[in-house]
């Protein structure tokens, strides 16, 4: 390119400069224009070195100091002693650039120099750029393994869809983990015809929660089986005992409600690490539960209230964790934890737990409208049903006729003899009378004389000798108008329930769009008959 | 349920046997019905009824009014246990003429 004939005149030699001067220019160019075709540092330094060797007649490029690499057009020691040598050097963040080059054939001149440094900043810049790479790379991997250990530290809590089985308690969890985990943790165990259950979040997010809530909850775990007999504040003190130090030393503190429920004497027992939301939900009133002792880990000694409750069946220990109640709508108001509280005891009446949960987390996800959760959002209800079926229940679904009423005295029958003792078999007639007329209103009532597929659900249990018997059914909503006949006139209406009222201890009713759940209970010895004044009526007959 | 009737003295006899639901009150109630508009006492004999609910009751309670607005009665006669049961828990013992016998 520099190879132009030797010309004596001015004219030839102005000529031959401009040539060269655009020969530089195009090679200037070609340099500036190489693209990067990859992000490896050693693949961005050749694609800078080599077309700067062009342009520039270089024989040897070197660079040293944080990497060391050689270029080079001749042979091995090639280089003379008379070889012009030119360097300069950067300071990069990953250490020194030393930038050395060399050429025979002509001194650097003033446009060679300005070429060079603009060639050692651009090398410096691919360094920089083949290293921020790198780091990302780094990085992401990193961040892929820190989530999938966060997400398996998850393997230390109990399976969402496998609840213990004991008699007398409804039990449902629901444990959404954020993107990014947020430490919530729960576990459940039946003892001794007894459930044993926890909920918490520990503080912080990503893996170091989630480390802690693997260590968390074994502990927790480890504390009910250990100490259940004992009672539960010392559940709750060998938890902190055991939690404390750990949590101490990572400067962490875990929020957590541990309870159990007693189904055989109708009690709760709750114990609150500084956890919120944690409710008693009950048709008749709510409330919350509130802390009765700071997190664990903030403090060793402490003293821990224990809330005592008697339930009324269907009451509802509810336990969620701020991912909730603080998610977040488009316009970044959260849930909110009176709107929470308010929304659960409107359910109260819900047919079972999961039929609550399931209106919780609808009502959270229309309140989210689509944004995302910002921390994991757990929610367990632990529900005192005293009538609630397990497999070995007796149960009896029967279409919804006047006719099909008449299979239910033999069955009751066949299941009072089955399970019952003989103060309950002695009854069988009257508890008999009291379902058919329950029943009866279902018929005439919920489904208006009944129609094919309208059906009805019996089932009977036992709690402590009283016969607890449940009739559901999925028809239109009725409610008892709560009127009751005068015995001094006559009607030809209203006696059923009067009937009823009569013949169990007990009559629960609630109506929902599931349709229409009766609950009544039997002594096991003959109630007492009637007394000597009639009932009130409860309105106008 | 069965319904028997004898019409052999002034004092018409029913006699109910058996299961007394909302099932039977059509049949009950026109059987009932001829003698709606007489101001004879009408027996209705309850020993052999095992089980009866509000809608039976209702039936009897219904028949009841009528005869005594047509100056007659229904006169409930030797109720099953069932049948006591039942009168002494809406208290319309208290509003039937009960006899021990027919």
């Amino acid at each position: 390119m520099s190879a132009v004939p030797s010309a004596p005149d001015p004219l030839s030699a102005v000529t031959a400069a401009l040539v060269e001067s655009n020969d530089r220019l195009l090679g200037l160019i070609g340099l500036t224009g190489a693209a990067f075709r990859s992000l490896e540092e050693d693949e961005l330094l050749d694609t800078v070195v080599w077309p700067t060797i062009e342009l520039l007649q270089l024989e040897q490029c070197t660079i040293g100091g944080a990497i060391e690499r050689h270029w080079t057009t001749t042979t091995a020691d090639a280089t003379t002693a008379d070889a012009h040598v030119w360097q300069t050097s950067r300071e990069l963040d990953s250490g020194r650039l030393e930038l050395l080059v060399t050429r025979s054939a002509e001194p650097f001149g003033t446009a060679d120099t300005k070429i060079l440094e603009a060639v050692a900043n651009l090398l410096g810049n691919s360094i920089r750029i083949a290293r921020m790479h790198a780091d990302r790379l780094t990085q992401a991997v990193v961040e892929r393994e820190h989530a999938q250990a966060a997400r398996l530290t998850a393997t230390a809590l109990p399976l969402t869809d496998q609840p213990p089985e004991i008699d007398g308690v409804d039990l449902w969890v629901h444990a959404r983990p954020a993107r990014t985990t947020g430490g919530d943790l729960f576990t459940w165990f039946a003892i001794d015809d007894r459930i044993w259950f926890a909920v918490g979040d520990v503080s912080g997010k990503g893996l170091p929660a989630a480390v802690l809530m693997s260590v968390a909850v074994t502990m927790v775990e480890a504390a009910i089986h250990r100490h259940h007999v004992d009672g539960i504040e010392h559940v709750g003190d060998a938890t902190n005992r055991w939690c404390f130090q750990r949590f101490s030393d990572a400067d962490m503190f875990l929020t957590l409600a541990v309870g159990c429920i007693d189904p055989a004497t109708a009690t709760a027992q709750v114990m609150n690490f500084g956890h919120s939301p944690v409710l008693v939900v009950s048709p008749a009133a709510s409330k919350r539960l509130e802390a009765s002792a700071p997190p664990i880990g903030v403090l060793l000694d402490i003293q821990a209230q224990v809330t005592h409750l008697q339930l009324s069946e269907g009451d509802t220990i509810a336990l969620g964790t701020d991912g909730l109640t603080e998610q977040f709508n488009a316009a970044g108001q959260a849930f909110g934890e009176d709107p929470f509280d308010t929304l659960l005891h409107a359910s109260a009446c819900s047919p079972d737990a999961a039929t609550l949960g399931q209106t919780v987390l609808a009502a959270v996800d229309s309140h989210a409208g689509g944004t995302e959760q910002s921390d994991d959002q757990t929610l367990m209800l632990v529900r005192y049903s005293p009538a609630a079926r397990t497999s070995t229940s007796p149960q009896l679904t029967i279409d919804a006729t006047h006719l099909a009423l008449r299979t239910l005295g033999p069955w009751l029958a066949g299941a009072l003899n089955e399970f019952a003792d003989q103060g309950l078999i002695e009854r069988c007639g009257e508890i008999e009378l009291a379902l058919h007329e329950v029943a009866t209103n279902v018929v005439d009532h919920a489904y208006a004389g009944g129609a094919d597929g309208d059906q009805m659900t019996i089932d009977l249990r036992l709690i402590d000798n009283k016969l607890i018997a449940r009739i559901c059914d999925q028809g239109r909503p009725f409610v008892d108008p709560g009127t009751r006949p005068d015995p001094d006139d006559p009607q030809v209406r209203g006696y059923g329930l009067m009937i009823v009222e009569q013949l169990a201890s007990t009559i629960e009713q609630a109506s929902g769009s599931y349709g229409n759940r009766w609950t009544l209970s039997f002594e096991s010895r003959p109630v007492a008959l009637p007394r000597n004044t009639p009932p009130n009526p409860k309105g106008t007959s | 349920m069965e319904i028997a009737i004898e019409t052999d003295s002034p004092s018409p006899l029913v006699t109910l046997t058996g299961r007394f639901d909302s099932f039977e009150t059509a049949q009950f109630r026109e059987k009932m019905d001829q003698f709606a508009d007489q101001s004879h006492e009408i027996r209705v004999h309850l020993g052999a009824v095992n089980f009866i609910d509000s809608s039976g009751l209702a039936e009897l309670v219904r028949s009841m009014k009528r005869s005594r607005e047509a100056g007659g009665d229904v006169v409930l006669c030797a109720p099953s246990q069932t049948v006591r049961v039942i009168l002494e828990l809406t208290r319309l013992d208290m509003a039937f003429t009960i006899r021990p016998d027919a």
